[in-house]
């Protein structure tokens, strides 16, 4: 169901090579025939396109290069599945800390992270940015529902952005954007080792004058590999056998307990 | 050695969950209770998610019941009559402690709930063992050869001559009571195995012994009887309400468990039986000490982040 939203989401297109020197190539070959009739001003490409989580995963950097033909400047950004959620603050009631009010946010991107060769107050088009949700983690816009006032609604957002930032999965830095020459670019983005799985889109988009000029958008699958993804299959995809296999195995292992130990109490 | 946890999705180290599986163990031998009313508290102390630390400490409590029943079953001590009646209202109770499980789960209330519940019981059952027992050794000390602790089955038994209906005769126990009395005591047990995560033989053999009027002899049999299948039917209910037993987990903890079990066997043998209640009511109030602060006193962080499952 992720990738099909994802798919209607931002999926412009893909960019069919999956090595740097076939994009040189490719660049080499259009900016020497005709230069002017070029009709993407950026493009990029994204390594590996899948991330896959085993039992020693310790997070993985994701290298992101492509090259412009335009002037202008560069906004990489890798965000993850949107989810729901609730964010609960302890008070005290009658000399217990207890959850007592709540905030809910529909659809927010549980993973983000950012990369710019600039600024990101030289775009001067707050509107543009904060449309495209693109910004530092504070000032992203998330909007909660259910009856609060605004400054309670503020409290709560900065409370789930800070546990976002604590627990890395959302980078409170803009990571830097480097040249190899003035065309092509690359930067190094990293997920955490508690990345979920599911599917991410990395955005890259091209600013000229505050305006935006080109935006491209990849996918990117994170997934659970081996042993870990079948138990969490297993356990949600056939919960009652799963159950009842977690019931025999118990049974088994305490008769064997007993049989092999003799406990004659 | 870590290990990645594949539904409490996290890596914790191996060695550490043996020990903890271990330390049940050996309560377990020592004292011949299930231990999970102190496995679930540590294992949420180590960061496992409540909800997996309550489920996964039912699946394991499984494996030590079934030991436990056998042995008793090779001596004749249990009474397959009363168990079935206990179980009846155990699969019951423990049906609408899930239920109340899930809808805790939703409103953000479980943690508090699981702690409060956890504090009463343990407060409870721990001050009476520790007065019980410190009477014993006290007595002991001063030369007194009073006949420790007698079984005061005398004091509840309003509870057998009012008059209800279905008056039912237990030949194992040589009793006659009303069927209600254990299927209303296996509802209240049932409950509880689901929301605290453990056997319920602490509730259960006090209970047998002072509301029905049991012999002592078969109560501890028969309510290991009763645990395996309560515990059974609260595992795979939580698997498949909450997604929330973690088969990884469980494995580790029975293993631990069954080597501990035999040196807390070994140990019990060698310790005078009053020395071994005050230790466990020492234990039983340290654990519920811990859990009271973590209400009283004001937590780091007030904010909590859950992901809503649709």
């Amino acid at each position: 169901m992720n990738s099909c939203e994802h798919k209607s989401r931002g999926l412009l297109w893909h960019w069919p090579f999956k090595n740097i020197s076939a994009i040189f190539l490719v660049i080499i070959c259009i900016l020497s025939s005709a230069p002017q009739a070029l009709a993407r001003p950026i493009v990029a490409n994204i390594s590996p396109r899948s991330v896959d989580i085993t039992h020693d995963f310790d997070g993985r950097d994701v290298l992101l290069y492509g090259a412009r033909t335009d002037v202008g400047r560069i906004i990489v950004v890798l965000r993850g599945p949107r989810k729901d959620y609730v964010v609960r603050k302890k008070e005290r009631v009658g000399g217990l800390w207890i959850n007592n009010q709540s905030a809910v946010f529909r659809n927010v991107d549980s993973f983000y992270t950012i990369a710019s060769t600039h600024n990101l107050s030289e775009i001067d088009n707050n509107a543009l940015l904060t449309h495209l949700q693109i910004g530092n983690t504070d000032q992203l816009i998330i909007r909660a529902s259910g009856p609060l006032t605004t400054e309670q609604e503020e409290l709560f957002r900065k409370a789930f952005i800070n546990e976002r930032v604590n627990s890395q999965l959302y980078s409170p830095d803009v990571r830097p954007i480097s040249f190899l020459v003035e065309t092509l670019f690359d930067t190094t983005l990293r997920f955490p080792r508690n990345i979920e799985r599911g599917w991410y889109t990395a955005e890259v988009y091209l600013f000229n004058n505050g305006q935006l000029s080109a935006m491209q958008s990849t996918p990117i699958e994170v997934r659970k590999k081996g042993f870990e993804a079948f138990m969490f299959d297993f356990a949600h995809n056939h919960a009652p056998l799963y159950g009842i296999v977690c019931v025999l195995i118990a049974l088994l292992s305490g008769w064997l307990a007993s049989t092999l130990f003799g406990r004659g109490k | 050695m870590t290990i990645y946890l594949p539904i409490a999705e996290l890596p914790i180290n191996i060695l550490l969950l043996l020990g903890l599986g271990a330390l049940g163990g050996i309560l377990a031998g020592m004292f011949g209770i299930g231990g999970g009313f102190l496995l679930t508290p540590l294992l949420i102390f180590l960061g496992i998610p409540a909800a997996v630390a309550v489920a996964t400490s039912t699946n394991q409590i499984i494996a030590s019941s079934v030991s436990g029943f056998l042995a008793h079953w090779h001596r004749n001590s249990v009474d397959i009559k009363m168990g079935l009646f206990l179980l009846i209202g155990g699969l019951v109770g423990a049906v609408i402690g899930v239920a109340l499980f899930t809808i805790l789960e939703s409103i953000g209330q479980i943690d508090l709930v699981i702690s409060l519940i956890y504090i009463v019981f343990l407060g409870f059952i721990g001050l009476l063992m520790a007065i019980e027992s410190g009477r014993t050794i006290w007595r002991n000390r001063n030369g007194s050869s009073a006949i420790s602790s007698p079984v005061k089955k005398g004091r509840m038994k309003k509870f057998r001559e009012l008059p209800l209906p279905f008056q039912t005769h237990f030949p194992r126990s040589e009793l006659t009571v009303s069927a209600i009395l254990p299927i209303a005591t296996g509802v209240i047990a049932g409950m509880l195995v689901s929301l605290m995560g453990i056997g319920g033989g602490f509730i259960m053999i006090p209970a047998m012994i002072y509301i029905l009027g049991m012999p002592t002899g078969v109560v501890v049999g028969t309510s290991l009887f009763q645990i395996i299948f309560i515990t059974s039917l609260v595992t795979v209910l939580h698997a498949v309400n909450t997604y929330s037993v973690d088969m990884v987990l469980a494995v580790i903890l029975i293993i631990g468990g069954v080597f501990g079990a035999q040196i807390g066997t070994a140990i019990g043998l060698r310790l005078p039986a009053e020395k071994l209640r005050w230790m466990l009511a020492l234990i039983v109030l340290a654990v519920c000490v811990n859990l009271a602060l973590g209400l009283l006193l004001e937590p780091e962080n007030l904010y909590s982040v859950t992901e809503l499952e649709e």
